[in-house]
């Protein structure tokens, strides 16, 4: 593209041309119009955009936190993949962010693993099982977002369902640590 | 487009070879980069640790033939037991089993982390190729435990990179 000069500007373009000054200033008055150094202006965006480029994911945010999960932290980690998602508090069990059990109902010895998570995930299952082409993409894989404090009876008992439904690959969601 | 222009602002008729840059344009950009990039910014780095799940089963799946070594960490209330159990096979084919137990208890109601990864350390360096791992809880043990116990597993340097999850029953008090 060839080059040319630039049309009318308020800032610094406009200082030199005789038009420019012509049309903002008037004979013996001083001017109104101040320009604007926009050089620390690029600065700070070009670090904002080097930061959040530093910051960016290109698999986006698998997960949303549930206000109530505290993940724990873990060194040796790997990229989490998308898969259904179960998630555990103190008080509850969900699936996919909707509700499915609470937890004090898998409370006591005889009770093995949950009816309702197991309902949840067959269904999962079956989206895949009617479709030939999907059906070889079921991978049989959770992701389990569960809360630090929750007792590892609670765990087992998720991690039995899943088994019994042939989601046999439990991917545990950590926080990065340091 | 930014356009660089000369600036006739030499004196004596002559030209000057200053040139001046239209900054707007990259302004534009850069906004609407810093808006695109915030947007999709993920700010909590949330990753996974990939295990084999075999929860209940205690050892594994028992129609395979059983591991002339068996590594596994029980997590209790008092700390770790770490196991290390071997198949000795005596002439006539026999094979007995050889338990080695080592309790690692806790140190100020924490669980000792870097006594149990030295002994996972020794033991990688007994048997090289031994890369997986019984990890077995009692059924108060917070979840963040359990974590922190196979973390320490797949430490640099230890590495054992298949690890079972399984369930223990708490002894009967």
């Amino acid at each position: 593209m060839a080059i040319h000069t630039p049309g009318g500007h308020l800032g610094d373009s406009s200082k030199g041309s005789k038009s420019g000054a012509k049309a903002f200033k008037k004979h013996g008055k001083k001017s109104m119009y101040v320009s604007i150094n926009l050089t620390p202006m690029i600065d700070m965006f070009v670090m904002l955009v080097l930061f959040l480029i530093m910051q960016f994911a290109a698999s986006g945010e698998i997960l949303y936190i549930n206000k109530d999960v505290i993940l724990p932290k873990a060194r040796v980690i790997a990229e989490l993949q998308r898969a259904p998602v179960i998630t555990l508090t103190k008080d509850s069990i969900s699936f996919e962010g909707a509700l499915v059990q609470k937890v004090a109902d898998l409370q006591g010895e005889e009770v093995f693993k949950s009816e309702e998570l197991g309902k949840q995930l067959q269904e999962h299952r079956k989206k895949y099982e009617g479709h030939p082409e999907l059906a070889k993409l079921f991978k049989g894989e959770v992701i389990v977002q569960a809360d630090s404090d929750v007792p590892f009876v609670i765990v087992k008992k998720v991690l039995n369902t899943c088994a019994a439904n042939a989601f046999f690959t439990i991917n545990y969601a950590v926080l990065a640590e340091g | 487009m930014a356009g660089a222009a000369p600036t006739p602002t030499g004196a004596g008729g002559r030209k000057t070879v200053d040139a001046e840059l239209n900054l707007i344009p990259f302004i534009d950009l850069f906004s609407v980069l810093v808006s695109f990039l915030l947007i999709t910014a993920v700010w909590t780095q949330i990753a996974r640790i990939n295990v084999e799940n075999k929860v209940g089963t205690g050892i594994g799946d028992k129609s395979k033939p059983p591991d002339d070594l068996m590594v596994s960490i029980l997590i209790t209330e008092g700390g770790f037991l770490f196991s290390v159990a071997t198949l000795a096979r005596t002439p006539d084919g026999q094979t007995v089993p050889d338990e080695r137990k080592t309790e690692i208890p806790r140190t100020g109601g924490k669980l000792d982390f870097p006594t149990l990864a030295n002994k996972l350390r020794e033991t990688r360096a007994a048997y090289p190729n031994k890369t997986d791992i019984v990890v077995r809880s009692h059924d108060k043990i917070p979840y963040k435990e359990l974590i922190g116990t196979m973390d320490a597993c797949l430490a640099k340097g230890i590495e054992f990179k298949n690890i079972s999850v399984a369930g223990a029953a708490a002894p009967a008090q």
